[in-house]
């Protein structure tokens, strides 16, 4: 006979970083500033600007102004044609989160840019060796995956617990949520 | 960050691009700015808010200081809400960097002026090398630090009072 036993691995509430939200608001920051700030007169400093150079800095002007307002239109058209789920380009996390170090091998990084961080599974307990030997692990895309633990299977169902996500690493296809 | 959960954030008009598409919610990519995770939070984007914003309008007046973090707040949620639908986020830091980035922006549009010989004496000249080369090394630390992923804000909201008194 076998039992299943519920087995849960939870990170934390932990806040994550939103780079994009920074570098995002920089490059804004830097297309407004320049179609916004205050130049300094350099004729106080003695120089005369030439016609080409005046031409110039209104130009630099208006292309701030230009490629703010259409940056945020195009990206308000994006967005709203997509599914509000979806990211349109995947590679894109690595500028919010980079597993480090790129030697370490994939199940021993400092830190993972994953969801398995809170992943469940149900344990199959078997009761002639008293041994959980087989997981049936729920990835963080909500696939379920069966594992047959073979020579790690184990009684201790902490030790298990903590397994969670490097399982989760190695068997699911899809290690985000979304 | 002894703040409200991400429920009442949510309730309140964080950033959740699901919502933002579905509900037709565009004003979720305005009031993001207005809210924080929680107190820590709160205090430490206002103090960098209020170091750089005051500098900005001090120099460039209230309407440029205004539209800078204004549209910055609203572009970084943009590309937050596009690129990391996943995330649900709140938060001035979109703005504040906005600050900074057009303080760039002043750098390279007045960039004649921060190494001219007839204008500044050689002992200025070296001060702004070493600014610049201080500005440029924390805006790549805070590239890195970017890249690392939940690091508690703690640590983050430290190195922005850091990027704060080295600006």
């Amino acid at each position: 006979m076998k039992w299943f036993l519920y087995l849960h691995h939870s990170s934390g509430d932990l806040n994550p970083i939103l780079f994009p939200l920074d570098i995002g608001g920089m490059i804004f920051g830097f297309l407004c500033g320049m179609s916004t700030m205050e130049r300094l007169s350099t004729d106080f400093f003695g120089f005369e600007l030439s016609c080409q150079e005046k031409l110039r800095q209104v130009g630099i002007r208006f292309i701030g102004l230009i490629i703010s307002a259409l940056a945020i239109l195009a990206g308000i058209i994006v967005l709203l044609e997509g599914d509000g789920a979806t990211t349109p380009c995947t590679s894109c996390s690595y500028l919010s989160c980079v597993p480090f170090p790129p030697w370490a091998p994939d199940t021993e990084k400092w830190w993972f840019c994953d969801d398995c961080g809170n992943v469940s599974a149900d344990a199959k307990l078997n009761i002639n060796t008293k041994e959980f030997n087989q997981l049936d692990l729920e990835c963080p895309d909500g696939d379920i995956t069966r594992i047959n633990l073979g020579e790690d299977a184990t009684s201790d169902r902490f030790w298990l617990e903590a397994q969670l996500p490097t399982y989760c690493r190695l068997h699911c296809d899809n290690v985000l949520a979304h | 960050m002894i703040g409200p959960s991400a429920d009442t954030l949510i309730a309140l008009g964080a950033k959740y691009s699901t919502l933002i598409v579905d509900n037709n919610a565009i004003w979720r990519l305005v009031t993001p700015m207005f809210l924080h995770a929680g107190l820590i939070h709160f205090i430490f984007n206002m103090m960098a808010l209020w170091f750089v914003g005051s500098a900005v309008e001090s120099v460039h007046g209230f309407t440029a200081a205004f539209i800078i973090f204004t549209i910055s707040a609203i572009g970084g949620t943009l590309l937050s809400a596009i690129f990391l639908p996943q995330f649900i986020s709140v938060g001035a830091s979109g703005g504040i960097f906005g600050l900074m980035g057009s303080c760039l922006a002043d750098i390279v549009m007045n960039w004649h002026l921060l190494f001219s010989d007839f204008v500044n004496e050689s002992q200025k000249k070296r001060n702004h090398v070493i600014i610049l080369v201080l500005l440029f090394l924390d805006i790549g630390g805070n590239s890195l630090l970017g890249m690392t992923p939940f690091v508690d804000n703690f640590t983050r909201k430290f190195h922005e009072m850091v990027s704060v008194f080295t600006s």
